[in-house]
């Protein structure tokens, strides 16, 4: 099977953008479920802290006097010297008189707020260090300084530590969920982008077989009436009709081979024999000759049409084998070396490469040969006509070029044509039909033709796909038999 | 030359019949398959010449099944279909030669005229001559009249199928098929070409000339009469 490349796959391109997509929600989720919570979970402490405040003056200061807060803050800081809760009281000169004041850290910082005059509706932060192995220290505070009677100060500031551990899990718990989220979106992409690409690489492939002349072949139906199934017999049905209508090409074809070729062959028949009983009357027989010629010419242009035909409908079924290319060209040149000479012209193997392709070797001689007549009939006596062979990364070339005066661009489309004559040509011999022929035996072998400018002339490529399966490396030079 | 001609189409049938018999030779026509195997079969044939598609028996079926019987008479086959596979799979079976419909006539002549002779050739010959000239197989010396003739390899191959057939017309797509073994018509005359340089080597500066052109079938290389 073809490996395929997951980036050249819609299905899974599609499955990657949405997983992403799935991934970047989870996260912008995740982040504003984090910041509303970390938001609320601070709105928590600053209330807390607020009530203790309020507490402290409203109940006890305002209720039962300056001595029973002092009284009331070191009874709580006693009780739990080291826990949540840091009270400290400052005189207006930002003297201690109760509170935490064994925590010396904390007391200078609060005093130095005190002597900066920090307004009481600013938060402090802070943290204190840890020591040693102790549990409850190294805490991390948040708190407010407020002003009470008589210029004396006030500040409680409650632990956040509650906060950031929540916090914690919270973000911890995000990652984990995001990292599963990876692994199990990311499978489930992958698992879909083969599930759906191997259902289409059914069709896929089945599509393949069919161009390269298999038309008998049908996708396999699934009996699920799904999207792929229906597309299955969708194009199976289409297939139906192409083939209906390759079978009426072709039938079309053999009743021109029938209807047309059988009675001209008959003709020519009667022909031969009229000229067999003409005996000695040379004039009679100088026009029985020229009507055999005719008869000829007409049948070889239905037998180059039929041959068209019958390769561009993919109908025709040949034998691929080994053909060496420089034996091909070298053959092309022996042949045609004679005729060139007798019209002034000169024929030359150019490079050779020595490559071999599978293909049809008559085909091939045939399409050379019809591009070495053309050279011949069309160019001026005393032009050169070189046949070579090269390669050119994974294709193939063969060409054929000449000296001549060439075709103008805007031709070149057009003399591919079947029966197209350039004006100026018309009168020569020749039905039109050779560089077609040379087109559909390129078509045939999945190949390309080319005409480009030889500045001055013509020439003609036809290029070949490098269809030969690695070979191991073999040491002797024998040549496979 | 005893041919037997096994072909459905009657028109067909009739006009090879009467060309076959003014040529000379005797046939026997049968328009079915199992029949035409029944004749076949008797093997007192020279050439047979065997449609591909017959009633009641397949022209393939039918060689096949007599050369499994050892019958080796030169079996041409007619067939429409052209395709090079199609001429790979008759030759497989045991056909000598495949000529494909719509075919001239002067083309199957030729073609049995030649079949007929390969058949009785010895392939053992090292030499060939007709009249003066006379070709070495093994050493690939050729002579006219004593005085050697400098030949190209592929002339040489020319004038071997030519003198191997002497006597009998071959036609330009034998030729090809045989000399060059590729199977297709060109356009234009490139044979007559080369048969007009080996011409020149061969018949110039003789009297006699040995190499004819038989118009509108092909090339004979005889004796003088």
């Amino acid at each position: 099977m073809r490996q395929i490349s997951l980036w050249n796959n819609v299905s899974f391109r599609l499955m990657l953008t949405l997983t992403g997509l799935f991934y970047l929600a989870f996260l912008l989720l995740g982040g504003f479920i984090f910041t509303r919570t970390s938001t609320y979970l601070e709105r928590e402490v600053h209330g807390l802290v607020d009530s203790v405040l309020n507490d402290a003056v409203v109940f006890v200061l305002e209720e039962a006097g300056f001595p029973e807060l002092i009284e009331e803050i070191n009874e709580r800081v006693e009780a739990d010297p080291y826990g949540a809760s840091r009270y400290i009281l400052l005189n207006k000169d930002c003297e201690a008189l109760a509170g935490s004041v064994h925590i010396q850290e904390t007391l200078r910082l609060v005093q130095q707020a005190c002597r900066e005059k920090m307004p009481e509706s600013a938060w402090l932060s802070f943290s204190e260090t840890r020591y040693g192995e102790d549990e409850n220290s190294g805490m991390s505070f948040v708190g407010r300084l407020i002003n009470t009677e008589g210029g004396h100060r006030l500040f409680y500031a409650h632990s956040v530590e509650q906060t950031r551990e929540t916090r914690i899990l919270l973000a911890t718990t995000y990652i984990w969920g995001f990292l599963i989220l990876l692994v199990l979106g990311g499978s489930a992409g992958i698992i879909v982008a083969r599930v759906v690409n191997n259902r289409l690489e059914v069709i896929n492939r089945a599509s393949q077989y069919i161009r390269e002349g298999n038309l008998g072949l049908r996708v396999p139906v699934s009996h699920s009436d799904d999207e792929f199934g229906r597309l299955a017999v969708n194009f199976n049905q289409m297939m139906d009709q192409i083939q209906q209508l390759m079978e009426s090409v072709q039938s079309v074809s053999n009743s021109i081979a029938h209807d047309l070729r059988t009675p001209l062959t008959r003709l020519r028949n009667h022909l031969e024999e009229l000229r067999s009983s003409l005996n000695d009357d040379e004039l009679a027989t100088e026009r029985v000759d020229n009507a055999l010629s005719e008869a000829d010419q007409l049948l070889a242009t239905f037998g180059a049409l039929l041959r068209i035909v019958r390769l561009e409908s993919g109908s025709t079924q040949r034998e691929f084998m080994l053909v060496n290319l420089d034996q091909a060209i070298e053959d092309v040149v022996e042949l045609y070396e004679p005729l060139a000479e007798e019209t002034g012209h000169t024929v030359a193997v150019g490079t050779t490469s020595g490559e071999v392709v599978l293909a049809d070797r008559e085909l091939l001689f045939q399409a050379l040969c019809n591009l070495v007549e053309n050279a011949l009939k069309h160019t001026a006596p005393g032009c050169q006509i070189t046949v070579r062979n090269y390669r050119n990364g994974d294709s193939i070339k063969l060409e054929v070029a000449d000296n001549g005066e060439g075709i103008p661009a805007e031709f070149r489309d057009k003399v591919i044509e079947r029966f197209y004559r350039r004006d100026s040509h018309r009168g020569g011999s020749g039905n039109g039909l050779g560089l077609s022929l040379v087109h559909a035996v390129a078509k045939w072998h999945h190949g390309h033709l080319y005409l480009e400018d030889n500045s001055p002339g013509l020439k003609v490529t036809i290029s070949l796909p490098d269809n030969l399966p690695p070979q191991p490396a073999v040491k002797t030079g024998q040549t496979p038999s | 030359m005893r041919i037997l001609l096994i072909e459905d189409d009657k028109l067909v049938a009739d006009y090879v019949r009467k060309g076959l018999r003014e040529a000379g030779h005797s046939v026997d026509v049968i328009g079915d398959g199992k029949v035409g195997l029944l004749y076949a079969a008797s093997g007192t044939y020279d050439v047979m010449v065997i449609d591909r598609m017959l009633p009641s028996m397949d022209g393939l079926a039918i060689i096949r099944t007599i050369r499994a019987s050892e019958n080796q008479t030169p079996v041409i086959i007619l067939s429409a279909l052209a395709d090079v596979d199609e001429r790979v799979k008759g030759l497989r079976v045991g056909g000598s030669d495949y000529l494909v419909k719509p075919f001239a006539f002067s083309e199957l002549l030729a073609r049995i005229e030649a079949q007929s002779r390969a058949f009785t050739a010895h392939s053992e010959e090292t030499s060939i001559a007709v009249a003066d000239l006379e070709i070495n197989l093994l050493s690939r010396e050729c002579r006219r009249g004593g005085k050697p003739v400098n030949l190209k390899d592929r002339e040489f191959r020319l004038l071997e199928f030519l003198m191997r057939h002497a006597g009998q017309v071959v036609t330009r797509t034998m030729i090809l098929e045989r000399v060059w073994e590729y199977h297709f018509n060109p356009q234009t005359n490139v044979i007559d070409v080369h048969i007009s340089r080996l011409r020149q080597k061969i018949d110039r500066n003789f009297e006699q000339p040995l190499l004819h052109t038989i118009r509108g079938a092909g090339y004979v290389i005889r004796a003088p009469d």
